[in-house]
């Protein structure tokens, strides 16, 4: 691998740091994270071919593209993950808010000293 | 017998969908059986649920999003809580089960001085004698799923007819869809309280298997137990 190479490797690593510190900040959206983040690992990957070469072969894989496939493939299921925890965090809100609603107005159509919570 | 002012104590808890068709009947049963503190919850149902349930003698509650069978029992449990309920009962709105029923859990939870009766249709020789065949399967694959989940072996872990005290009202958590079945028996396990099973008879009609859980239901819940299971992780 040339040294250009190592140079973009840190840049791309940097941006990647950066997007991660950006979303805690609530700078940019989750959709926009996964959107940045999925460009800077195909960014690594076309960077790594090499890399990728030697770690296929350290790890059994015939080529550098299946462990890439392999790779993406492991990535998707935690993105899948990630967004089904996501998905359940916000049903458990929107339930939360649904049952208050529904309790407050119950609240005050049978209670004669009803007062707003 | 039961008397009255004990009876007054129990708030029965209905969550309704698209129950137009038999919530006057299952109201009007409960009443006849002297229960007066009923609490239904429609979870905005597409049919005239909530216009009808307001005329009923009953603490009509409704949810403007439907968020499913389990968040409309804890919204109703919630409430009653809220009015002061000493036991809660959770009763099918499709007409299954039966009133009296409660009676026979009311002097269970008082004599053997437990939190909470879970309604099995498979303590019984005659009430087994009613579950159809495709349901008997799917329920005692049930069992062993939520054995698996919860430690804790039922003849019928997917009864909706259970009646608690309020320590176990105000511990139970429930997920907002079918798994809140198994939800009741993992809450057990975690927080200690004391149970036993209850013969009850439930009713299969028409109507009733129609709204009932499918096969692919059934996969669909057991997924989303999975997954939560991973998240406790």
């Amino acid at each position: 691998m040339q040294g250009i190479a190592y140079l973009m490797i840190l840049i791309v690593l940097y941006l990647m740091a950066k997007t991660v510190y950006n979303l805690k900040q609530d700078k940019i959206s989750f959709r926009e994270f996964w959107l940045w983040f999925i460009i800077w690992i195909l960014a690594l990957v076309a960077i790594f071919t090499d890399l990728l070469k030697i770690a296929s072969t350290l790890l059994g894989v015939g080529r550098a593209v299946d462990l890439a496939i392999y790779l993406s493939i492991l990535l998707l299921f935690f993105f899948v993950f990630k967004l089904f925890v996501r998905v359940e965090e916000n049903n458990k809100i929107t339930t939360q808010l649904i049952r208050e609603i529904a309790i407050d107005e119950a609240d005050k159509k049978y209670n004669p000293r009803y007062k707003r919570r | 017998m039961i008397s009255k002012q004990y009876k007054d104590k129990v708030f029965v808890v209905i969550a309704a969908y698209n129950e137009e068709k038999s919530i006057s009947k299952v109201v009007s049963g409960l009443k006849k059986q002297g229960y007066s503190n009923i609490v239904v919850v429609d979870d905005c149902s597409k049919d005239k649920t909530f216009s009808l349930i307001q005329k009923l003698p009953v603490y009509a509650l409704h949810h403007p999003i439907n968020r499913g069978q389990g968040a409309s029992l804890k919204t109703g449990m919630d409430y009653a809580l809220r009015l002061g309920a000493e036991y809660i009962v959770t009763f099918d709105a499709d007409g299954q089960h039966i009133p009296c029923d409660i009676d026979a859990m009311l002097e269970i939870i008082s004599r053997k001085k437990v939190d909470i009766c879970l309604g099995s249709r498979f303590l019984r020789k005659i009430d087994i004698k009613n579950v159809p065949i495709s349901k008997r399967i799917l329920l005692k694959g049930s069992t062993i799923v939520v054995f698996l989940f919860s430690g804790i072996l039922l003849s019928d872990a997917h009864n909706g007819f259970r009646l608690m005290n309020r320590k176990a009202a105000k511990n139970i958590e429930l997920g907002d869809r079918f798994e809140h079945a198994s939800d009741f028996i993992t809450e057990i396990n975690k927080h200690k309280l004391r149970y036993v099973e209850v013969p009850v008879t439930i009713l299969y009609t028409d109507y009733s298997m129609q709204k009932g859980q499918s096969i692919f239901n059934a996969f669909k819940i057991l997924f989303r137990m999975i997954i939560r299971k991973l998240l406790e992780l």
